[in-house]
C-alpha cells in the first residue's frame, strides 16, 4: 500500500477542474462533426451526474484494492496482470499527454501563428513539461493548484466580460434537434471528461478524502462547462458553428474599457492548463512504467517519453485528419469507457473474487477442514 | 545546477511564448487599420488603410484587384512586399456594388480569418467603399478610426453590423443580416462620412434600404443603441426627445395557422428641447407620453409593413423570437420567408418621460 500522502484534496479538486475547463475551452471542434448547439449547455448541467456514475468503478477498485494505485492493485492478482495494467495505463497517460499538447499546438497554429512550424510548440512545451515531471507528483500538483486558480480566475473574468454581449435570442430549446441531439451533446461532454482516469493513480496519494475532492470537481466541472457553452452560444449564436475554437472567438469579442480582444487571456489560461496536465500525465506514465524500468533510469525514461510525446503532438498539429481523430467523441468515449470503466471493473471484480476465495480458505483452515 | 536549469527553462518559455519568435518580424508586417472592398471588372478591388509612421497623417492607402476578396488583399501584400496584419483592423467597408455578388462571397475571407477580431464592425457604403478612406476629420483622426467611431455610436452594447452578428445571420434561416449604410457628403470642398440608413438583406442578397427614419424602428426592435435626438411634434410644437433606454419584450403565439408576435417597447426618455421655450406643464406630460408612444408604434408598424410583410426581409429578429418561444411550430414551417406576410405583428409602446428640463414644468 502506498502510504505517501503527498497530494492535498484541494489540489486534486483544482487540478481536475482546471483540466476539465481547459478541455472545454476547445469545447467544440467542428470537424469532429459536432458543432456547438442548443443541447450543449443542458448536457453540461447533466455532467455532474455523468461523472458521478463514471467514478463508481474507480471507487470500487480503490476500496477493494485497499488504497493502492491501479498498477499496484493489479499486481495483487499476479505479475502478468500487473504488467498488462501497467502497460495499458502507461499508454493511456502517454496518449493523454501528447493529445493535450497536440490540441494546444493545433490551436496556436490555426489561430495565432498559422505560419509557425507544427513542431515548434510541441518541442518547446515538452521541455518544461519534462522538467516538471522530473520534479514529481507533489511538485506538479502544488504548481498546478496555483496555476489552476489563476487560470480559472482568467476564464471567469473573460466569461464575465462577455455577459453584456449575450443575445438571449441565440438560445432556444435544447431539444430543438430532438433527443438525439441531446444524447450527442451528453456523449461529447462525457468524452471530454477523461481526466478522471488520474484518480486511479493519484487518489491513493491524497491526504483527506478524495471522494469529496471528486464531488467538488463534478459540480465545478458542470458549472464551468455550462458557463463556457452557454456564454459562447449566447454571444456568437450560429456563428460558432463555423468557428474552430468558438470560445476563443467569443473571447475576441470581449472588451473591458479600452482593453479589447481578451483572447490572449484565454490562450494564457490554456497554456497553463496544458502544461500542468501534460506534466502530470507524463509523470503518471512513468509511474506505470516503473513496473518494468528501474528507478535509476527515471530521468532518461522521462526525457524519452517527452521526446516521443513531442513527435506525436507534432504529428497531430501538422495533420488535419490526425487532429480530427484526437477530437472524435466516439474514439474518446471508447477509450475512456475502457480505461475508466471496463478495466477498473474487471480488476476490482478479480480482487473481490480473490479476497472471497482467500476468506473461504481461511475459514476452512480455521474450522480444521 | 538546478537553479540554472530553472532559469534556462523560464527564459526559454518567456522568449518563445511571448510572440517574439514569430516567423514574420513586425517591421515586415503591414498593419491594417481598415479594409474597403469595391466591385471591380474581374472581381473585387481591395483598399486598405495601413499604419505608416513615415507618411503624412500616419497612414497610407494601398489598393489592388483580384478575382476574390482574398486574392485582392494578397495582391496588396505582393505589391507592398509586406505581410498584412489584420488584428488591428477597425472596420470593414463593402460597397453596395460588390455586395450584389452576395454577402457571403464578400465576407468569406473575413469570417474565416482568425487574425481579424470577430467583433470588427462591417458596413455597407452607398458609393465606392474606398471613398470612406478619403474623408476629412476635424479632430485629425485617421479615416478608418473616424468611420469605426461613427459605427460604434457611444460604444454601449453591441455594435450593429459586428462581423460575428452578420455571420450568425448567414448561418440561420430565422433571420436576415443587416449592415449599417454609410455615405459621404461634401462640405466646403472637403469630404465627410455620413450615416445613410441600414442596408437589409434577403439571405445573402441586398433587398432594401431602411431610411434614417425607419432606422429608429430597426434599432428599437433589435436592441441597438441610437444616440440621435428623436423628433416629435406635440400639439403643434416641435420637441426633441432623448431616448435613454428602449427595452423590448416579446410574446409569440400561433393564432390558428398563422404565427403572431406581439412586441412591447418600454421607453425611458427625457425632453431635450421644446421649441420657443415652451414650458411643459405637468398635466401635459401624460398626453405627451401617449403621443410619443403612438408615434413610435406607428413608426414600427409602418417599417414592418414595408420591409417585413411586403419585402419578406426579417432583419427585426421576429423569426428568432418565434424560434425561441414556439420552437416546435417554427421548426414545422416549410419556409419562414413564405410565412412572413401572414405573420401578425403588433407593437405596443409605453413611455416614461423622466425629465423635462430645468425650470420647464409649470404648476
Amino acid at each position: 500500500m502506498n502510504s505517501q500522502k503527498t497530494v492535498g484534496a484541494g489540489q486534486l479538486l483544482l487540478f481536475l477542474t482546471f483540466a476539465r475547463v481547459t478541455v472545454s475551452l476547445t469545447h467544440h471542434f467542428n470537424t469532429a462533426r459536432h458543432v456547438i448547439g442548443q443541447a450543449d449547455w443542458l448536457a453540461a448541467l447533466l455532467l455532474p451526474a455523468v461523472l458521478a456514475v463514471l467514478v463508481l468503478p474507480t471507487a470500487w477498485l480503490l476500496r477493494v484494492g485497499e488504497g493502492r494505485t491501479v498498477c499496484r492493485a493489479a499486481r495483487l492478482l499476479g505479475k502478468g496482470w500487473g504488467a498488462i495494467y501497467a502497460g495499458a495505463y502507461a499508454l493511456l497517460f502517454f496518449v493523454m499527454a501528447f493529445a493535450a499538447v497536440g490540441r494546444f499546438s493545433f490551436f496556436v497554429t490555426s489561430t495565432m501563428q498559422p505560419d509557425q512550424s507544427p513542431w515548434f510548440f510541441p518541442a518547446l512545451l515538452l521541455l518544461p513539461v519534462c522538467y516538471a515531471a522530473l520534479k514529481g507528483l507533489q511538485a506538479i500538483m502544488r504548481a498546478g493548484a496555483v496555476l489552476a486558480v489563476m487560470g480559472l480566475v482568467l476564464v471567469v473574468f473573460v466569461l464575465a466580460t462577455l455577459v453584456p454581449r449575450m443575445d438571449l435570442l441565440n438560445v432556444y430549446s435544447p431539444l430543438y434537434n430532438g433527443w438525439g441531439g441531446l444524447a450527442r451533446s451528453v456523449a461529447m461532454v462525457t468524452a471530454n471528461s477523461g481526466v478522471g482516469a488520474v484518480l486511479l493513480m493519484v487518489a491513493p496519494r491524497v491526504r483527506g478524502r478524495w471522494q469529496r475532492a471528486y464531488a467538488g470537481y463534478a459540480l465545478a466541472a458542470g458549472v464551468a462547462v455550462f458557463g463556457v457553452a452557454f456564454t459562447t452560444l449566447a454571444v456568437l449564436g450560429g456563428f460558432s458553428r463555423i468557428q474552430l475554437f468558438p470560445f476563443f472567438t467569443a473571447a475576441g469579442v470581449a472588451n473591458v474599457g479600452e482593453l479589447n480582444n481578451l483572447s490572449a487571456l484565454y490562450a494564457a489560461a490554456w497554456i497553463w492548463g496544458v502544461f500542468v496536465q501534460a506534466a502530470l500525465y507524463l509523470e503518471l506514465c512513468w509511474q506505470c512504467l516503473s513496473a518494468f524500468i528501474p528507478d535509476r533510469f527515471r530521468t532518461a525514461a522521462l526525457v524519452v517519453l517527452a521526446a516521443l510525446a513531442a513527435v506525436c503532438a507534432g504529428l497531430i498539429t501538422g495533420s488535419l485528419p490526425a487532429a480530427r481523430q484526437s477530437f472524435q467523441p466516439v474514439g474518446l468515449l471508447v477509450m475512456h469507457g475502457v480505461y475508466m470503466v471496463v478495466l477498473p471493473l474487471v480488476l476490482a471484480a478479480g480482487l473481490q473474487f480473490k479476497k472471497r476465495k482467500e476468506a473461504a480458505y481461511a475459514q476452512l483452515d480455521a474450522s480444521g477442514g | 545546477m538546478r537553479n540554472w536549469m530553472q532559469a534556462a527553462v523560464s527564459l526559454l518559455l518567456a522568449a518563445a511564448l511571448c510572440g517574439c519568435g514569430a516567423p514574420v518580424p513586425l517591421k515586415e508586417k503591414l498593419i491594417v487599420e481598415g479594409i474597403a472592398v469595391d466591385a471591380a471588372e474581374a472581381g473585387y478591388k481591395a483598399t486598405v488603410q495601413a499604419y505608416s509612421p513615415a507618411a503624412e497623417g500616419g497612414s497610407r492607402l494601398f489598393q489592388a484587384t483580384g478575382g476574390t476578396v482574398f486574392e485582392a488583399l494578397r495582391n496588396i501584400d505582393v505589391q507592398v512586399g509586406k505581410q498584412a496584419y489584420y488584428s488591428d483592423a477597425r472596420v470593414i467597408l463593402l460597397s453596395e456594388a460588390c455586395l450584389r455578388a452576395g454577402l457571403w462571397a464578400a465576407l468569406d475571407f473575413f469570417i474565416r480569418s482568425s487574425a481579424l477580431p470577430a467583433g470588427v464592425p462591417v458596413a455597407a457604403t452607398v458609393g465606392p467603399a474606398a471613398d470612406l478612406f478619403a474623408i476629412e476629420s476635424e479632430a485629425g483622426d485617421q479615416p478608418a478610426a473616424v468611420v469605426a467611431n461613427l459605427l460604434q455610436v457611444n460604444r454601449s452594447g453591441t455594435v450593429c453590423g459586428a462581423l460575428y452578428r452578420v455571420g450568425a445571420c448567414l448561418q440561420t434561416d430565422a433571420a436576415d443580416p443587416a449592415l449599417p449604410l454609410l455615405g459621404t457628403v461634401q462640405k466646403q470642398g472637403k469630404r465627410y462620412a455620413r450615416p445613410a440608413g441600414i442596408l437589409c438583406f434577403k439571405g445573402q442578397t441586398p433587398c432594401t434600404r431602411l431610411s434614417r427614419g425607419e432606422e429608429w424602428a430597426f434599432r428599437w426592435l433589435c436592441g441597438y443603441a441610437d444616440d440621435r435626438a428623436y423628433p416629435l411634434t406635440f400639439r403643434g410644437t416641435p420637441y426633441t426627445v432623448t431616448l435613454h433606454r428602449v427595452d423590448r419584450t416579446w410574446r409569440a403565439a400561433w393564432e390558428g395557422d398563422r404565427p403572431a408576435v406581439h412586441i412591447a417597447l418600454a421607453v425611458a426618455c427625457d425632453i431635450a428641447e421644446a421649441a420657443s421655450a415652451h414650458k411643459v406643464a405637468a398635466a401635459e406630460l401624460a398626453a405627451f407620453a401617449r403621443a410619443l408612444e403612438a408615434d413610435m408604434a406607428r413608426r414600427v408598424t409602418r417599417t414592418l409593413a414595408r420591409v417585413f410583410a411586403e419585402r419578406r426581409c426579417d432583419v427585426f429578429d421576429l423569426g428568432r423570437v418565434l424560434r425561441q418561444r414556439q420552437p416546435a411550430r417554427f421548426k414545422g414551417l416549410a419556409d419562414w420567408r413564405q410565412e412572413m406576410p401572414r405573420c401578425r405583428v403588433t407593437c405596443a409602446v409605453t413611455a416614461n418621460v423622466a425629465r423635462v428640463g430645468q425650470g420647464a414644468v409649470t404648476e
